[in-house]
């Protein structure tokens, strides 16, 4: 279902809507919908990256660890 | 956002995947997603966002086949030449949505009277902003999304909001580890004790806080 703006021409159904104003401009709508990223879905999201990231890195970049005395948080 | 993961060191990757706590607490404090409170549930959001163009640069873009997607729009509403010049977007709002609805319009009607630009509900990006032009666009709005499950039908761009929430942490991440090889490089000023000071990208820091609009809020 395509949604209809009145008054506004679809460019792209559902996201992009616009309509002359005067003879030189276009107004434009752009309409989203999210939800809300939270603390624990970046996270989530992180610690589902990270395995194909670290396959990735040891192709690609050899060598580029940081030793883990170097990092932060294990010097606390 | 792959390339960001791929070039940090084995080792930060190895904590994120475990769920290391002071790696944890490094991301935390340096996204803007908020930390939902007990018994919470993410909010939902339907967003508007509000430009002008001129015909010409439309025009000039899709006869040259750039305006293919609305990634074009997305990009164009917030590029800094054209909102240099006064174009591109001009105020955007978001409404919370309730089990997928949009809240009642009399109430939205009410927060424009009285000119907010904050609530939980509806929010702007502007603190005075053109309540005949929001009104006019909310009026639009409702009345396209009136029909059963129109919402639904909006774009859901969440999976876009999230990757670019969770980008700030790896470029705190890089930040990090050039300031510690930085300090290694000039001399070996020890190891660092505790997550440096300054590493959070300005304007995001801080656990818990409240959700913070990016780039129009809807990027």
């Amino acid at each position: 279902m395509t949604i209809e703006l009145q008054g506004f021409e679809a460019i792209f159904g559902n996201q992009v809507y616009g309509r002359a104003r005067g003879e030189d401009l276009v107004e434009v709508l752009r309409l989203k919908r999210y939800t809300s990223p939270t603390e624990d879905a970046v996270v989530s999201y992180l610690q589902q990256k990270a395995p194909d990231a670290l396959a990735a890195s040891a192709v690609l970049i050899p060598g580029s660890s940081l030793q883990k005395e170097k990092v932060p948080w294990n010097n606390c | 956002m792959e390339q960001l993961l791929i070039g940090l060191p084995d080792q930060i990757l190895r904590d994120i995947q475990k769920g290391d706590e002071g790696c944890l607490k490094f991301i935390w404090s340096n996204t803007p997603a908020p930390r939902l409170r007990e018994g919470e549930t993410s909010s939902v959001y339907c967003a508007v966002s509000y430009g002008q163009f001129p015909i010409q640069l439309i025009t000039e873009n899709e006869e040259k086949g750039g305006v293919k997607d609305a990634g074009w729009y997305d990009i164009a509403l917030v590029h800094p030449k054209l909102q240099q010049d006064g174009f591109g977007e001009q105020w955007n709002f978001r409404l919370l949505l309730e089990e997928g609805a949009l809240p009642a319009q009399d109430l939205i009607e009410t927060l424009l009277g009285q000119r907010v630009h904050g609530s939980r509900v509806f929010d702007v990006s502007k603190i005075r902003y053109p309540v005949e032009e929001v009104r006019a666009v909310i009026e639009v709005l409702y009345q396209g999304l009136s029909v059963d499950g129109s919402v639904q039908e909006v774009e859901d761009v969440s999976q876009r909001m999230l990757e670019d929430a969770a980008i700030i942490p790896m470029v705190a991440f890089h930040k990090m580890i050039k300031e510690i090889s930085a300090r290694q490089a000039a001399g070996g000023a020890g190891l660092v004790r505790g997550i440096p000071s300054g590493m959070g990208v300005p304007g995001f820091g801080g656990n818990g806080g409240p959700g913070r609009r990016n780039g129009g809020g809807m990027n």
